[in-house]
């Protein structure tokens, strides 16, 4: 299968779709983000705004109904969190060799 | 207060020089889509200007986008629905970019490059149609439409001259004009380009 085009995922991008895995909206993004990593990654105001016009359009996030029509709410979808399964497959495979997997399989 | 007129081929000289009046103690108020920049004085020269480029498929997609900047600290200071080019002010310092990963910031410079391929495209088509349908752009004379206009003699040829000059420069000077944007923006088109080649 061919990879995403937006596989592997930037760290911004796996941030704001891990965010999402509860409903925020765009500027509680980039709180969350900030506090999760330690104040380590600060999203700006354009690529919080690229990142999800381009999350939107592969459905991997979705926009909720909310009251305030100025301020958008998003969250993910089934498909995000697919994303995010096949992210952690690869991840989980790194730490492996971190841990020493290059020893034990055949070079 | 303070008016003035500029013409950039680079959105990143534009920017520039904005922060450079900025820093002489003159903040951008608006601009408006015939590069008309308002200023006013300032004492705060803590602040930044970026520009974004975008446009938007509605209204209330620019509204949105807008609103999301806005949480941010950023100021809109010019830019419409269409205009491609949004202007931005932040008196904060902590963010003072807009573009915060690499990702993005290549995305800036490909949606500047658009822009300019399609305004290269858009001139030379213009330039094309005005040299093939019209005579005018070799001698500035033939420009001239008054019939009899060059056996006239004094004010009355004086005030037909001056009436049809501006028309006449206008015939004559706009194929030339519209070439001269078009390899202007053919260049910028390249030089975008490179520059994001070179950010692979």
């Amino acid at each position: 299968m061919k990879r995403h085009k937006l596989l592997p995922l930037t760290e911004t991008m796996h941030y704001i779709l891990l965010a999402l895995r509860r409903p925020l909206h765009g500027y509680a993004i980039m709180q969350e983000v900030e506090t999760v990593s330690n104040g380590e990654v600060r999203i700006a105001a354009g690529t919080l705004y690229g990142a999800i016009e381009n999350l939107l359009k592969y459905n991997w996030i979705i926009l909720v109904p909310s009251d305030d029509p100025r301020r958008k709410v998003y969250r993910i979808t089934d498909e995000g969190l697919e994303i995010l399964e096949i992210e952690k497959r690869r991840f989980v495979h790194i730490l492996s060799l971190y841990e020493g997997g290059f020893n034990d399989d055949k070079v | 207060m303070m008016i003035k007129f500029k013409v950039f081929s680079n959105a990143h000289k534009e920017e520039q020089w904005l922060n450079k009046m900025l820093q002489n103690g003159w903040q951008l108020k608006s601009v408006n889509a015939f590069n008309v920049y308002s200023f006013e004085k300032t004492s705060n020269k803590e602040q930044i200007l970026r520009l974004d480029c975008q446009s938007f498929a509605s209204e209330q997609k620019f509204q949105q986008y807008k609103a999301l900047y806005e949480e941010f600290g950023w100021v809109h200071l010019g830019g419409s629905r269409l205009s491609t080019l949004q202007y931005w002010l932040n008196s904060n310092s902590i963010d003072d970019l807009l573009f915060s990963d690499q990702f993005s910031e290549k995305h800036y410079l490909h949606r500047l490059r658009k822009i300019y391929g399609v305004y290269a495209c858009f001139s030379l088509f213009i330039t094309f149609c005005l040299f093939q349908n019209s005579a005018h752009f070799l001698t500035i004379k033939d420009a001239y439409y008054t019939p009899g206009l060059w056996d006239k003699n004094g004010f009355d040829f004086l005030g037909a001259f001056l009436f049809e000059t501006p028309l006449a420069i206008t015939r004559f000077g706009s194929p030339w004009l519209m070439l001269i944007f078009g390899l202007v923006s053919i260049n910028m088109y390249f030089k975008y380009k490179r520059e994001i080649d070179k950010s692979v």
